[in-house]
């Protein structure tokens, strides 16, 4: 068998163990994940608004409050902070989306059937 | 009392502050590939095929060794809460300084209320270990549903953050 038709074949066996993958009849129990993409936007739009509102305040507090600088009521750091929240919140959705496989179909991965031993701890007896 | 106390110390002063380095680089680093080269392709696996019994099988065992792997970042980060106010208290740093004040602000209330999270999730009541001790399959499910959660959720905010803090200490921008 050539190179090219052993890895076919490959690919094949692969897409068969997937597809008995996907039977329900095999699967445990599982509990339904509980989040999805409209929970992340809303949650990184919130976590973006804030953390910098929490550090804006907060820098007014010890920098102005505190110290009497008057630097922290410009217009210059109350615009990064807006813009820094903008791109934090844009990035953040995109990142988790990305982490929780809810973007692309994962084609640069393949599950690959194989049999190993896990090593797990044993539970020690407590001493007394 | 004070005053004595710091001129004890500040002979030390470069030495406590290179104690502080070490345990941010390994509080920062310490489980990083794990997370992005181990964790994170067995749990987007999961997420794909959430009904393979095999893909569970090594989900549960990463998440399992995850736990456990994050042993040496919860070492050092109450070394960091230790050697940085130490630091603070010798050099006698305040607030006037923009950079620090933005930097503690950080540590104290971004850093310091997901650590406390990620120590319940990892080695309290959230460890998939301890969970797993109580035979529970709902239970064992959901804390790793928290967990992942907590995982995705904050990794942008410690990657962006972790990079200002450097940023501030080293720089010292305003």
């Amino acid at each position: 068998m050539s190179p090219d038709q052993q890895s076919a074949a490959n690919r094949d066996e692969s897409k068969r163990d997937e597809a008995k993958c996907d039977d329900s009849e095999l699967a445990p129990e599982v509990l339904p994940y509980p989040w999805g993409p409209r929970d992340y936007r809303r949650f990184t739009v919130m976590l973006a608004v804030g953390i910098h509102l929490y550090l804006y305040l907060g820098m007014i507090v010890l920098v102005y409050l505190i110290n009497g600088a008057e630097w922290i009521l410009g217009w210059k750091p109350a615009v990064l902070a807006i813009l820094s929240a903008l791109v934090f919140s844009r990035l953040s959705f995109g990142w988790v989306m990305r982490l929780d496989a809810q973007y692309g179909r994962g084609s640069g991965w393949e599950l690959k059937p194989v049999t190993v031993k896990l090593p797990e701890e044993r539970d020690r007896p407590r001493k007394r | 009392m004070f005053d004595l106390l710091r001129e004890a110390l500040l002979p030390y002063y470069l030495y406590v502050k290179a104690i502080h380095l070490f345990f941010v680089a390994m509080w920062m680093w310490s489980t990083a590939a794990a997370y992005a080269y181990y964790l994170v392709p067995v749990f987007k696996a999961w997420r794909r095929n959430p009904r393979d019994p095999g893909v569970l099988a090594m989900r549960n065992w990463a998440i399992e060794r995850f736990d456990q792997g994050a042993t040496y970042e919860h070492i050092a980060f109450p070394a960091i809460l230790l050697t940085g106010p130490l630091l603070y208290f010798l050099a006698g740093w305040s607030t006037e300084s923009g950079w620090l004040a933005l930097k503690l602000l950080i540590v104290l209330g971004v850093f310091l209320p997901i650590e406390i999270l990620d120590y319940h999730l990892s080695h309290l009541g959230g460890s998939k270990r301890n969970v797993r001790r109580r035979n529970d399959p709902v239970a064992y499910e959901r804390a790793i549903h928290h967990h992942w959660l907590f995982l995705i959720l904050s990794s942008p905010v410690v990657m962006v953050f972790i990079l200002a803090v450097i940023a501030l200490a080293v720089i010292k921008p305003f």
